[in-house]
């Protein structure tokens, strides 16, 4: 049965293949559309802007709170991303609550940054992007 | 779901514990790779800050020597007035 109501974003989160990004506090899709101009002198717009829908793109991202190694952990954590972002690896995304009946954004994309943060008496945490490549296919969880 | 590795997976060894999504999740536990803790688990427990209480600070601050002059004086302010 989906969701009812306004889903609690704690529980909507990326899967690289089918495991969890770990630690993540927040994750987030873009999803975009270029716009290419059509103005021509021979356009009855007025001299107004004229466009129509051009490349579509979608780019991820997700800020998580660091684990190294000695992590008892399974997740999708930083050192896997770096290992991917240096190799270049596309990677199988899914962003979903994982809920019969909700929806499932699944996608190929690319990792293209990692910022690691460690601040004094803080948490080390992290952000990592990723571009889209190819399209963002949207299911329903079965 | 929540799941405990039994066997090593993907470089990963056997007691590591995981958040999958389900449908892979039951094909793991069937596979016996893995073995079940939490089906509707879907957000692992965050490391948490240990939160540290300061001990309250005294800062001593110097004073004349007249200060303490008229302190009995003082006393006699929370005497009643009219007795």
């Amino acid at each position: 049965m989906p969701t009812t109501g306004i889903i609690n974003g704690t529980l909507m989160r990326l899967y690289k293949d089918a495991v969890a990004i770990g630690y993540a506090t927040s994750c987030q899709m873009n999803i975009s559309s270029a716009m290419r101009e059509i103005l021509t002198k021979d356009s009855a717009a007025g001299g107004w802007r004229e466009v129509k829908k051009g490349q579509l793109s979608g780019t991820l991202s997700t800020e998580a709170l660091y684990a190294g190694p000695g992590d008892a952990s399974t997740n999708y954590l930083f050192d896997d991303l770096f290992t991917d972002l240096v190799a270049g690896t596309a990677l199988t995304i899914k962003f979903t609550t994982d809920v019969v009946g909700d929806n499932v954004y699944t996608m190929s994309a690319i990792c293209t940054s990692l910022d690691l943060n460690a601040g004094v008496e803080e948490n080390v945490s992290y952000s990592a992007s990723f571009e889209v490549t190819g399209a963002i296919v949207k299911t329903t969880k079965a | 779901m929540k799941l405990r590795l039994l066997k090593e997976w993907n470089g990963k060894p056997a007691g590591k514990v995981g958040v999958f999504l389900s449908e892979y999740g039951e094909q793991m536990i069937k596979d016996g790779i893995a073995e079940l803790l939490d089906e509707d688990y879907v957000v692992e427990d965050m490391p948490k800050k240990e939160e540290v209480k300061q001990d309250p600070l005294y800062i001593p601050i110097p004073v004349p020597m007249s200060y303490f002059n008229d302190e009995e004086q003082e006393e006699n302010i929370t005497k009643p007035k009219n007795k």
